[in-house]
């Protein structure tokens, strides 16, 4: 198994760092120096990922530590998210455009889908052939990826009770597995979609006060309604949609810049959350006491955190 | 004797288990209490006189003060040499500086060009304050930006191809905040401006077009790395020492002191005189990116939660 270690963090200055969890301590190793900017990580199989910058995709081997394939995607734009689907590799550029690439052949380009403008999110469906984007006024939509239609739009969000429009920003999409979607806004709304049903608008939603939300993750023990969203001013919300408080079940403190990624982790057999933050800090909050239980500098800025995945899911 | 004993044993007990009355508790008059409190304090001060006296005749090292600054609360971010990582992140650090938005600056690829506004409609003194910045940043231009708003004057910016951008904001007829934005991809600073102190006739006569030398002292975390390399970024690299000016910026308990002097050597001893203006920015936010104050990502933010980072009155940022 090559992954050793528990979770690996991309940096803006380009370096990629293994993380090991250890007894109260964080163990690092340097994995490679790129000096381009990493915005991305995601896997690619049992001991590769695929890491991207600006206009860049590298995959990188964990056993060798050497980047085993380059390509480059010629848009105008920086990309927002890569992930691999079958034999094809999915990118989205912050442009609108999504260009599909064979993962054999580094030059062609199978397909290129127009997305709408200002996309900032890109995500899979787990289980099924399809896709989500997200950005800046650009609603939740959902694609095929074999026929590069549409398959289900959100509305966009409801006038408030003087008429007026309502802003639009999605941060970050997420699945739960029984396909309903949830996408945190920047302007501190989490909505639950249903792609099934027929109503666009969403069927719960969880609002916050003068925080945006930046990151999200659901929770891995296959709950449908929980959720865990990372603000821009630096605490950690969990939502449930169950209850009919909009208000979270509970709070993270500790960090002082915005979260950039999050997720759990289980460490010392609990179920903890770790989150890197753009005042260069790794922590782990224990998830039942909501307790800050280690932080560590990290020196650079820290934008990407991939955390080692269960078998089943490769 | 034995009588005589007892006796003597029964007084001494009369004296000690006796009812004791209640002494009569008289306020002393408040000069007096004054009096005595001042001549403690003189006993006090000769007693560390005399010890101060005997230290030095033993030879024994001075004694360092208690002060907040030495008694600071650790921070994480600030590197100490005995550290068992040091030497790593020393080079993380500098792997960072390497790739971080103020490189270029620090790698001398360009030459700062600034640009100052104000808010929509700014009153004398603002605009005197800002006639001055322009004098003391070399390359600077200032202009009303009317009713555009603060992000469409920062796209005009990055169209004319300025570097940084300083806003500032007053509150009756006071300067009282600035923005700083380094062009064209952030970071965005927000500082609050106080105890503003304008040169005077005298001062003003010795501004010269000389472009100033700029020291920034005591920034230690790295936090305050960022934002010692970001106010640094606003001045040229190359100053012109024939001008003899020194703009300094020191940071002390997470205030930034500005100061503006000219210098000079007399047998080999400097002198200074101040030139002005003098003033104190105390940091509100850093954010990541351009202006966005609704959508936009923080590294250290202080505003709304101001209770729950000041933990501490021995605890600072920069």
């Amino acid at each position: 198994m090559a992954w050793t270690y528990d979770a690996i963090i991309g940096f803006s200055n380009g370096m990629l760092k293994g993380v090991e969890l250890q007894k109260n301590k964080f163990k690092y190793t340097n994995l490679l120096d790129a000096s381009l900017t990493l915005n991305t990580l995601s896997n690619y199989d049992e001991n590769k990922t695929i890491i991207s910058s600006k206009k860049r995709i590298l995959i990188f081997d964990l056993n060798k530590k050497k980047v085993s394939k380059r390509y480059l995607i010629r848009e105008t734009g920086n990309i927002i998210g890569v992930f691999k689907k079958n034999n094809v590799l999915v990118t989205g550029v912050d442009n609108g455009t999504v260009v599909v690439k064979p993962i054999k052949e580094t030059k062609t380009v199978l397909k290129k889908v127009t997305t709408g403008s200002h996309l900032s999110c890109i995500r899979q469906v787990l289980t099924l052939d399809k896709f989500a984007t997200g950005g800046n006024e650009n609603p939740l939509k959902i694609w095929d990826l074999e026929t590069g239609q549409i398959e289900f739009t959100a509305k966009s969000p409801k006038p408030d009770m003087l008429q007026l429009k309502q802003p639009c920003y999605v941060s970050d999409i997420q699945f739960f597995n029984n396909n309903k979607v949830v996408v945190s806004h920047r302007h501190g709304v989490v909505d639950l979609h249903d792609p099934l049903s027929s109503q666009r608008r969403p069927v719960a939603s969880c609002k916050a006060e003068k925080t945006g939300f930046v990151s999200l993750r659901t929770m891995p023990d296959y709950s449908d309604y929980e959720v865990i969203v990372g603000t821009s001013k630096g605490s950690i919300f969990h939502y449930d949609f169950r209850g009919k408080s909009t208000l979270p079940v509970k709070t993270f403190r500790g960090s002082t810049g915005s979260v950039k990624s999050l997720s759990c982790i289980s460490y010392l057999n609990q179920m903890h959350v770790m989150s890197i933050s753009l005042d260069c800090h790794l922590r782990i909050h224990n998830f039942i006491s909501g307790d800050l239980t280690i932080q560590d500098y990290i020196v650079a800025k820290p934008l990407a955190l991939l955390i080692k995945p269960d078998e089943a899911t490769i | 004797m034995d009588i005589k004993e007892e006796d003597s044993e029964n007084e001494v007990n009369e004296g000690q288990a006796g009812p004791e009355l209640p002494k009569l508790a008289r306020k002393k008059p408040k000069g007096l209490l004054r009096q005595e409190k001042l001549k403690d304090l003189k006993n006090k001060k000769k007693i560390q006189k005399r010890d101060r006296k005997l230290r030095k005749a033993s030879g024994d090292p001075k004694q360092v003060p208690r002060t907040i600054e030495n008694t600071r609360e650790p921070d994480s971010t600030v590197f100490h040499s005995e550290d068992e990582d040091f030497d790593q992140k020393t080079q993380d650090l500098a792997a960072e500086f390497d790739h971080d938005e103020f490189a270029d600056y620090y790698s001398d690829l360009y030459k700062p060009k600034v640009l100052i506004t104000y808010k929509e409609k700014p009153l004398r003194k603002v605009r005197e304050f800002g006639k001055i910045l322009t004098e003391i940043i070399p390359n600077s231009v200032r202009i009303f930006r009317r009713d555009a708003s603060v992000k469409e004057t920062i796209q005009a910016a990055i169209n004319k191809g300025y570097t940084d951008l300083i806003i500032i904001n007053e509150d009756r007829n006071e300067p009282n905040g600035l923005i700083l934005v380094h062009l064209p991809d952030g970071p965005t600073a927000y500082f609050r401006l106080s105890n503003v102190i304008f040169p005077n006739k005298r001062q003003r006569k010795e501004f010269t077009n000389h472009r100033p030398e700029v020291i920034t002292t005591n920034f230690t975390t790295g936090l305050g790395k960022t934002i010692a390399r970001m106010l640094g970024a606003v001045f040229h690299q190359d100053a012109e020492f024939k001008g003899r000016h020194v703009v300094t910026m020191h940071n002390q308990r997470d205030y930034i002191f500005f100061r503006h002097h000219r210098y000079k050597f007399l047998k080999n001893k400097p002198y200074l005189r101040e030139l002005g203006p003098k003033f104190t920015l105390r940091l509100q936010y850093l954010q990541e990116g351009l202006y966005d104050p609704k959508c936009g990502e923080y590294r250290w933010i202080m505003t709304d939660k101001r209770h729950k980072i000041e933990t501490s009155r021995r605890r600072f940022f920069l």
